[in-house]
């Protein structure tokens, strides 16, 4: 049985229910698989039964995406209750979520939200940390997010606000690649500006995925973080750039939307494999802190 | 302060058109992706809980009862799986969906599927245990259902209506009558059983659920037409309903 509590520095990706059988039969080559926490909050039935499963081969990442840590009302606390529960059962090697807000005076929006970088979200943004980090009794990783829209008060930049968080309550981070070229195109940002500001030395988890792409009402181009496809030539680029810094970084290939079927998805986890390996026979760039 | 802009971005999400909220500086189509998020996950949540509903109003009619819905319920928490415990009644009070009278049963129905298949685990018992009770303890023995157990009733065949979806998306439904049902749905193991009893065996089931002891529920229900205790209790043992048979001396 695979010990638990680690996940290897390898390409790992989503579990899907649809895969279940097929990952059972074949046991494919994969680092590790990431659930989402919700998944698993009913009582019991099939999702427990293909989890603990599926714990007895691989090492799990569990990821939240219902938290709402941006949120300005406080943390929903049986939420909170229902995420350790999880953790506790689990035991996974990774416990992850975002930087965004989902639910706002008790209605749950099924999206993550956009949350303005002042000083006044900063100290909500820890407070919401401490809280997750106390209640459920171990280290988060906050990811960064995608967004589409701007607010008229900031008071730092995206990589700026990350950093004083981490510094302030001790998470590790998730770098999702895709979500920083995302918002890099969406904002004009420079990504690999970003990619070499953030700091690296705290990441646990990288992400990549794919996304969809539209126009704005002035007819440039807008990114939608779909996670429906494989990751473009571009966000494989900046995977390589953050592995330059560092390549003992397990690396995820997330797809939730327009599945394809097992093999489809193994496809992408070697692709992944592939980057990771010509990282970690590449000579680093700079020391690890 | 974040809170004003938060209120207003998240009533914004809810409106059709509008120009993004203020403390936002982004174009409507820029906004419009998060609105689409928001519509689209949850109306998908939707179709993936109710199948059947989708398969009998088709496809479009389904995307407008939803995005109604959608509009005027979102979810209370981020357990998706307990989003549209509702759905059946508004459907009730849809009026376009007047047309087909036993839609919003089958909706009862498979969010019933759905909690049955998300309940808590346990071990249900079979018939034999009943041996292991002296014969002057069984009129006070109660029973503990299964935590999956629900029972329903319908003025439709909603149980033919349902299992007639599970193969084919359109299949011929013009042999049912308007006869009534009555419905056990249970999970034992690991996949949901959806049943259709008698009369008599549902309100035996029913009167076990509430408490009720063999004795007292064999004297309640002696005058419904077709009852036989014995076959109604092995029925019950057979769907895997029981997990626990307490001697109450």
């Amino acid at each position: 049985m695979t010990n638990s509590r680690t996940v290897p520095c390898r390409a790992g990706a989503s579990f899907k229910a649809g895969h279940f059988a097929e990952i059972l039969e074949t046991k494919p080559d994969v680092g590790f698989f990431e659930v989402h926490a919700e998944n698993y909050m009913g009582a019991g039935g099939p999702p427990h039964a293909q989890l603990e499963r599926l714990r007895d081969d691989y090492p799990i990442s569990v990821h939240g995406v219902g938290l709402s840590i941006g949120g300005a009302d406080g943390l929903d606390t049986e939420h909170l209750d229902r995420l350790k529960r999880v953790v506790d059962r689990y035991q996974p090697a990774l416990f992850s979520e975002h930087l965004a807000w989902s639910t706002h005076q008790g209605a749950y929006l099924n999206d993550l939200l956009a949350v303005p970088y002042t000083r006044e979200t900063l100290k909500l943004v820890v407070e919401h940390i401490d809280d997750v980090q106390s209640h459920i009794g171990r280290t988060m990783l906050l990811e960064n997010p995608s967004t589409y829209i701007a607010f008229e008060e900031n008071d730092f930049d995206e990589v700026t606000f990350i950093t004083e968080v981490q510094k302030r309550t001790g998470c590790g981070l998730l770098l999702d690649v895709n979500n920083v070229y995302v918002s890099s195109v969406n904002h004009g940002w420079d990504a690999q500006k970003y990619i070499e500001q953030f700091p690296i030395s705290h990441v646990g988890e990288i992400h990549a995925a794919g996304h969809a792409t539209t126009e704005d009402e002035d007819g440039s181009t807008l990114l939608i973080d779909a996670h429906n496809g494989v990751a473009s030539d571009p966000v494989m680029a900046l995977l390589s750039q953050a592995l330059t810094h560092r390549s003992d970084i397990p690396v995820l290939i997330e797809w939730d939307n327009d599945l394809p079927d097992w093999l489809g998805l193994y496809q992408e986890v070697e692709k992944i494999s592939d980057v990771l390996r010509a990282a970690t026979n590449a000579p680093e760039m700079t020391d690890v802190a | 302060m974040w809170h004003d802009i938060q209120s207003g971005y998240s009533a914004a999400l809810s409106e059709a058109t509008s120009p993004p909220p203020d403390g936002i500086t982004a174009s409507t189509a820029r906004f419009n992706i998060y609105r689409n998020n928001v519509a689209v996950s949850l109306s998908d949540a939707l179709a993936e809980t109710f199948p059947v509903v989708k398969m009998l109003v088709g496809e479009e009619f389904f995307a407008g009862l939803a995005q109604v819905y959608v509009q005027q319920n979102k979810p209370t928490s981020p357990l998706l799986m307990e989003y549209g415990d509702t759905f059946s009644d508004f459907i009730q009070a849809f009026s376009p969906a007047e047309g087909i009278p036993y839609l919003s049963d089958v909706a009862t129905l498979e969010f019933a599927w759905l909690s049955a298949y998300h309940a808590a685990d346990a071990d249900p018992l079979t018939i034999d245990v009943l041996s292991s009770v002296p014969e002057d303890a069984l009129d006070a023995i109660t029973f503990k259902m299964h935590p999956s157990l629900i029972l329903m009733t319908s003025d439709w065949p909603v149980t033919s209506i349902w299992h007639a979806h599970q193969e084919q998306a359109a299949p011929d439904l013009s042999k049912l009558g308007a006869a009534p049902e009555f419905i056990l749905v249970v999970r034992p193991g690991l996949d949901v059983q959806v049943l259709g009893l008698s009369e008599a065996s549902f309100a035996f089931a029913d009167a076990l659920d509430s408490g009720m002891s063999l004795g007292a529920a064999c004297n309640a229900l002696e005058e419904i037409d077709g009852f036989d205790p014995s076959q109604h209790l092995t029925e019950l043992f057979m769907a895997g309903a029981i997990t626990e048979v307490i001697t109450n001396t």
